[in-house]
C-alpha cells in the first residue's frame, strides 16, 4: 500500500475536516427534515391519486420487454416495463423475499425455498446451492431447500465471490493491515465441507473468476505500463503480488485485467508443478498475437478470461458513463438497495416495499437499456445468479 | 400529533443530535463547500426521517444515513457538473504549527488533486481515510463491489503520488499501516 500519500490524506482529511465550520442547529435541522418529509409525503399521495389511471394502463402493458418507450413531458424519457417473469426467464433472476417463514428464495418456478431467519446480506444462486451471508455467517443451502449448513466469518471483512460456472466460491478475508487477502475455495454443494485450496495475493489484487486451471484477477497496470506499454513486466517480483501462491493452490495461470482498462491484460505462466511463479508476465492487449499466444503458451482457459473481460468493462464503469438515466437520476441513486450483478448482466436499485425497482439490463438489448422491474411482494433484493 | 408519531419524532431528533456533526464533516470533505454541505445534509436528512418508520429500530440507521448522504451527493454532482467547479482550497482557520506553510500547501495541492476526482473515487477516498470504514462497509455504503472500491482508490491513490511525489518526509509523516475499521 502506498502508506506515504495514506499518511497524507488521513492526516489532510481530518485537518479539512476539523476546520468545517460548525454554526448548525442540530434541533432546527431535525424540524426542517421532520416538515419537509411531510411535504413529500403529501405530494406522492397527490401524486399517486392523480396518476392512478396511468398505473393500471403500464401495468396491463407490462409484458411489454423493450428500451426507452415513449417521451415524458418532464425529462423526455420513461422507462421500459419488466415483469417478475420476465426478469427470471431473461436474466435468469431469483429473488429473496422476506415471509412470515424468514427469508426465502422466490425461484424461476415460482417456490419458495426456505433459507435463513437472518436477514442475509447478499444470496448467490449456484450451480447445486443458494449461498448466502448474513452478517456473520455464510450458509448453504441446496436448491431444493432440503439442507442447509453455515459457517461463521472469519472476520467481518470476511466477503463471498464466486466462479461464472456457478460451480464454486471463495471466502476472501483481508489481512488486518490490508496488504495480503487469503482465498480459500471451496465447492458450492451443501454436502462436502472440505476447502478445496486456498492461496494468499497483495490485496492490490481482486480475484474475479476462476476455473480448475485460470484465474483472472483485477489490479492497477497501467499506472505501471503506461498507454502504451507492451511487454515483459516484473510485476509478481517487484509488486509481491503473490503469484507462487496461485501457484501452489494448483492453477496453471493467472490473468491480471487493469480495471480501468480491463482489456490490457498481464498473463504469468504458473508452475504448479514446483509452487513457484515466474518473475516476469506478458502484457499488452487481450486481443492482440502476443497475448493470445502467451494465454496459449500458458494453456489458459481462454473463453475464460475474454468473458471475465467483457464483463469487467461494464462491472466497474458507472451507469452514467455509458447510459443517460434521463429524470430518472434521483430514483436511481436514492435508495437503500443497490445491487449489481457480478457478471455485469444487470444492475437494479430500489427500496423494500416499493412495488417497482429500477433495472440496467445489459443483456437483452444491443445496448445497456433502463427499465421499471415489477418484484414479488416482499422482495428483499435480487439473487446473483452465476449462470 | 399521535403518541407513536411523537416518540418517533423525538427518537429522530435524538439521532440528529448525535450524528449531525460528523456528517457535516463528511459533506464538507464530498463537496469542498460548506453551504452544499449544509444542503447535503438536511436533503440526507429528510430522506431518513421519510424512511424513519422502516429503520429506526434496526441497527442500520446510521449507515442508512451515510448511504443517502454518499449517493445523494454523486447524483448531485451529476446535475450540477456542468455548472458548478467544486471549491479548490477550503476555507481554513489559522495553524500556528512551525510547519504551516509547507504543511498548508501539501494539504491544498491534495485537495487540489481531490477536489477533481471523479465523485466514485472521492467518496471511496473519504470513506477510507476520514471515516476510517473497511473497503467491505465501503462496498456496501456505495453499492459496489470490493473490487470496485480497491480500483477507485488505488486510481485515486496512482494520481495522487504522480502530482505529488513522496510528500511524507516534507510533512513528517511517518508510513503507517492502514487501520483496520
Amino acid at each position: 500500500m502506498s502508506g506515504d500519500i495514506e499518511s497524507l490524506l488521513r492526516q489532510g482529511l481530518a485537518d479539512v475536516a476539523a476546520s468545517a465550520p460548525q454554526n448548525y442547529d442540530d434541533a432546527g435541522l431535525a424540524a426542517l427534515a421532520i416538515s419537509g418529509a411531510g411535504r413529500i409525503k403529501r405530494r406522492r399521495r397527490i401524486g399517486a391519486a392523480a396518476s392512478g389511471a396511468s398505473l393500471l394502463v403500464l401495468g396491463a402493458a407490462v409484458v411489454v420487454w423493450q428500451p426507452w418507450m415513449g417521451l415524458n413531458g418532464d425529462n423526455g424519457l420513461t422507462a421500459a416495463d419488466t415483469s417478475t417473469a420476465e426478469a427470471q426467464a431473461e436474466l435468469s433472476m431469483e429473488f429473496l423475499v422476506e415471509t412470515d417463514l424468514g427469508f426465502e428464495v422466490l425461484n424461476e418456478y415460482g417456490e419458495l425455498v426456505p433459507l435463513t431467519d437472518t436477514e442475509p446480506v447478499q444470496v448467490f444462486r449456484l450451480s447445486d446451492s443458494y449461498l448466502y451471508e448474513t452478517a456473520h455467517d455464510i450458509g448453504l443451502t441446496s436448491v431444493d431447500g432440503t439442507m442447509g449448513s453455515t459457517i461463521g466469518k472469519q472476520s467481518e471483512d470476511t466477503r463471498t465471490t464466486v466462479n461464472s460456472a456457478g460451480t464454486e466460491y471463495t471466502l476472501a478475508t483481508p489481512m488486518d493491515d490490508y496488504t495480503t487477502e487469503t482465498y480459500v475455495f471451496s465447492e458450492g454443494v451443501v454436502e462436502v465441507e472440505e476447502a478445496l485450496t486456498e492461496f494468499t495475493t497483495s490485496y492490490e489484487l481482486t480475484l474475479e473468476d476462476w476455473t480448475d486451471t485460470t484465474t483472472v484477477f483485477t489490479g492497477d497496470l497501467r499506472s505501471t505500463t503506461g498507454q502504451d506499454g507492451v511487454g515483459t513486466y516484473h510485476f509478481n517480483y517487484e509488486m509481491g503480488w503473490g503469484l507462487e501462491s496461485v501457484s501452489e493452490a494448483g492453477f496453471e495461470t493467472a490473468v491480471i485485467a487493469d480495471f480501468a482498462d480491463p482489456e490490457f491484460v498481464c498473463v504469468s505462466d504458473l508452475n504448479p508443478g514446483d509452487f513457484t511463479a515466474p518473475d516476469d508476465e506478458t502484457c499488452g492487449n487481450l486481443d492482440s498475437a502476443l497475448i493470445q499466444d502467451a494465454l496459449a503458451d500458458a494453456a489458459a482457459d481462454a473463453d475464460l478470461v475474454s468473458s471475465a473481460v467483457a464483463n469487467l468493462r461494464f462491472m466497474y464503469a458507472d451507469p452514467t458513463e455509458y447510459m443517460d438515466l434521463g429524470g430518472y437520476d434521483d430514483r436511481f441513486y436514492n435508495v437503500e438497495g443497490y445491487w449489481s450483478d457480478p457478471f455485469g448482466r444487470w444492475l437494479i436499485t430500489g427500496n423494500p416495499g416499493e412495488e417497482t425497482w429500477l433495472l440496467i439490463d445489459n443483456v437483452t438489448g444491443d445496448e445497456p437499456f433502463l427499465a421499471e422491474l415489477a418484484v414479488p411482494d416482499g422482495a428483499v433484493m435480487p439473487v446473483y445468479s452465476a449462470s | 400529533m399521535s403518541e407513536t408519531k411523537s416518540s418517533q419524532d423525538e427518537e429522530f431528533r435524538e439521532f440528529v443530535a448525535a450524528r449531525s456533526a460528523a456528517l457535516h464533516r463528511a459533506a464538507y470533505l464530498l463537496t469542498g463547500n460548506w453551504a452544499t454541505a449544509e444542503d447535503l445534509v438536511q436533503t440526507t436528512l429528510t430522506k431518513t426521517y421519510l424512511a424513519w418508520g422502516r429503520i429506526r429500530t434496526t441497527d442500520s440507521v446510521d449507515a442508512y444515513a451515510r448511504r443517502i448522504l454518499y449517493n445523494t451527493n454523486a447524483s448531485w454532482w451529476r446535475k450540477r457538473s456542468n455548472r458548478e467547479k467544486p471549491t479548490e482550497v477550503f476555507e481554513d482557520r489559522p495553524d500556528h504549527s512551525r510547519d504551516f506553510t509547507e504543511h498548508t500547501a501539501m494539504r491544498d495541492a491534495m485537495w487540489r488533486h481531490i477536489a477533481v476526482l471523479p465523485k466514485r473515487q472521492r467518496a471511496v477516498l473519504v470513506l477510507r481515510y476520514y471515516e476510517n470504514r473497511s473497503d467491505q462497509q465501503i462496498a456496501d455504503t456505495l453499492g459496489i463491489s470490493v473490487g470496485t472500491v480497491k480500483s477507485q482508490a488505488s486510481r485515486a491513490l496512482a494520481g495522487m503520488r504522480k502530482r505529488l511525489g513522496t510528500p511524507a518526509s516534507a510533512l513528517g509523516l511517518a508510513m503507517e499501516p492502514r487501520e483496520a475499521a
